[in-house]
């Protein structure tokens, strides 16, 4: 009895011996894959990723490079422009030294309209001015939905205005009599020309007084609050840019 | 058959019956197989509770042997084993009778003797079993090392790919932040220079006239571009037709909300193509500010103007019209629920408003670019 149960006993030993060794050999396999499974998907998102930032920052650097061309060659037009302004300014004055010395009287009359002329211009916000003052930039472009409002840029206006802000521009377009700052979805409208962010309010006037009327007042904190804010900087020398626009195309409604 | 818990000391890849000598293998079948050794490991990590493997009711832990073992070593053990392993025991007692006397003093040493027997019987019973190196002790040591590594290697991903993000991202600040900036700075310098060329344009045109028209020519021109300058400025009385809006409140109200929302109509009105605007008669220009006194009324390039105010805008009448009731903010709903004031508009024909003053004005800070 003993032996026969022994003897199943041994069978079943040895049969379940071949089962396990059937599962083992399962196991092992599955352990196999899985680990080469493992393997692979590590390497391939290491090299997938290696790959991916190196085109990445290849395609920013062109874009940089490009940009910063751009800029320059911007830069050299401009300069180029001042000089022409300058010859002509010149020719001008000759001309008008000449006048002075043929017809004085002529001259009187023509330089009295013509100081004026000048000393209006520069009210009207016609000419490209500098003085010191202050850049207060914000940026939402970071931001899924734009949050700079319409009510932004005005209460930031009159914070500067109050203060004694002398000349503001945004993003280049000159602040005039006329001038609207309207918030159009991801960007804005000032004299009727659409900017993107981000926005560069320079404003000039004493320095001290702009930043601190800036920093303490409500629509400050409402920005900084709101992760608006790039940054606000104080200038020695600032330069405001003339109104682009037609004077003559914003004035036909008035009599 | 019964094992102590206390005796089971299991830790993957450390075998301790390879200390004691005893079949630390499961088996003949394990020996030579580490994988299998792992596998079987493994199983048991996830079901210690069930011995699949175990069936031996022979299966004998004598007390004195302290061998720890797992279930199912028992049955691994081929029939020789088991045969040394019971006659080792059996040689023990078979000594002890031998000298009665003697029992008290020899009993300790013979047990001692028998205790170091039976795990050397089963230890020479297990050596031809060993194949050499590939013991399922090693083997598992072996996978353990393995396991390891792997780990190690998955950690080591882990924070590369950690790494790569928080890279990426204090990297993408910087690369983006430079285009977004360098974006903005051409944006401003193209701006610059169309101001400069419209400059340059007028200032041709001035020489152009001077040196190629009749006196009165030029006094004319330069009359008319006058004019024209000062119109745009503000410096000159305008009439024509367009909007009036009246606020109206009483103490009750907040002025500081009257104001934001005055400065939120002027814009409205400016965006709708207003040409001149007016507050009380004072007439706003570029620079402009709206203040808040005392809480209680608003003062407009320092002139201090109380309720109601009346504004005035020149323009395309219907435009402003429809600027300030249907236009992007209602404003003057807005006036009239947000803030609790009356607010009342409508279009004029013979709207005057008033010249500022060049001394309005202020231009001290200002160095005209030359």
């Amino acid at each position: 009895m003993a032996g026969e149960g022994e003897k199943l006993g041994q069978n079943s030993k040895q049969n379940s011996r071949q089962n396990s060794k059937l599962v083992r050999g399962l196991y092992m396999v599955l352990l196999m894959v899985l680990f080469v499974a493992i393997g692979t998907l590590i390497t391939g998102k290491i090299a997938a990723n290696s790959r991916e930032r190196k085109a990445k920052a290849q395609e920013e650097q062109k874009l940089i490079d490009q940009y910063t061309a751009e800029a320059e060659e911007l830069n050299a037009r401009i300069a180029e422009v001042k000089n022409e302004i300058s010859g002509i300014d010149t020719r001008y004055r000759q001309v008008l030294g000449r006048l002075k010395e043929t017809d004085r009287e002529f001259y009187n009359l023509y330089d009295m309209y013509s100081r004026s002329l000048e000393t209006d211009r520069v009210l009207a916000g016609l000419t490209t001015v500098s003085g010191s003052g202050i850049v207060i930039r914000l940026d939402d472009s970071g931001l899924v939905q734009s949050l700079v409002h319409d009510s932004y840029l005005t209460e930031i206006l009159n914070v500067l205005k109050t203060a004694g802000a002398q000349a503001i521009s945004i993003n280049g377009e000159r602040i005039v009599p006329t001038s609207e700052v309207l918030c159009l979805g991801p960007s804005i409208r000032v004299n009727g020309v659409r900017l993107f962010a981000p926005y560069r309010i320079a404003a000039v006037g004493e320095p001290d007084t702009l930043l601190k009327a800036y920093q303490e007042s409500r629509i400050y904190s409402t920005i900084v609050a709101q992760n608006l804010l790039y940054d606000v900087q104080k200038y020695d020398s600032l330069t405001i840019g003339a109104y682009t626009g037609d004077p003559g195309k914003m004035i036909t409604k008035l009599f | 058959m019964k094992f102590d818990e206390d005796e089971f000391d299991y830790k993957i890849g450390k075998n301790v019956d390879d200390e004691a000598g005893a079949p630390g293998a499961d088996g003949a079948d394990n020996a030579a197989d580490p994988a299998a050794s792992a596998a079987f490991e493994l199983r048991r990590l996830f079901k210690p509770d069930i011995d699949v493997n175990y069936d031996d009711p022979e299966d004998d832990i004598d007390a004195d042997v302290k061998i720890a073992r797992k279930p199912g070593y028992g049955a691994r053990r081929a029939p020789n084993e088991r045969a040394a392993e019971n006659a080792a025991p059996a040689a023990a007692p078979a000594a002890a009778p031998q000298s009665d006397a003697s029992a008290p003093q020899n009993a300790a040493p013979q047990t001692a003797a028998s205790t170091q027997s039976a795990p050397a019987a089963l230890k020479a019973s297990k050596t031809p079993r060993r194949k050499g190196l590939a013991s399922g002790g090693f083997g598992r040591a072996v996978i353990t090392l393995l396991l390891t590594l792997l780990c190690i290697a998955i950690g080591i991903a882990a924070a590369m790919q950690y790494k790569t993000v928080v890279a990426r991202a204090s990297e993408k600040p910087d690369a983006e932040e430079r285009i977004t900036e360098l974006l903005s700075t051409i944006n401003t310098l193209h701006s610059e220079l169309g101001s400069l060329e419209a400059e340059r344009d007028e200032l041709q045109n001035r020489l152009d006239l001077v040196e190629q028209s009749s006196q009165d020519e030029q006094l004319a021109a330069l009359r008319e571009e006058l004019t024209k300058v000062q119109t745009f400025a503000g410096l000159t009385m305008v009439k024509g037709r367009g909007v009036h809006v009246q606020v109206s409140f009483d103490e009750h109200t907040n002025v500081g909300l009257i104001q934001s929302r005055l400065l939120l109509l002027i814009n409205e009105l400016r965006a709708s193509g207003a040409q001149a605007i007016s507050i009380n008669g004072v007439r706003i220009l570029a620079m402009t500010e709206i203040r808040v006194v005392d809480e209680s009324y608003i003062s407009v390039n320092a002139l201090q103007l109380v309720a109601p105010y009346d504004i005035y805008a020149i323009g395309d009448a219907a435009k402003l019209y429809n600027g300030i009731t249907m236009g992007r903010s209602g404003i003057v709903w807005q006036i009239r629920e947000l803030t609790g004031a009356t607010c009342t508009w409508e279009t004029q024909e013979n709207i005057f408003i008033n010249a500022a003053s060049e001394d309005d004005i202020k231009i001290d800070r200002l160095e005209v670019y030359k």
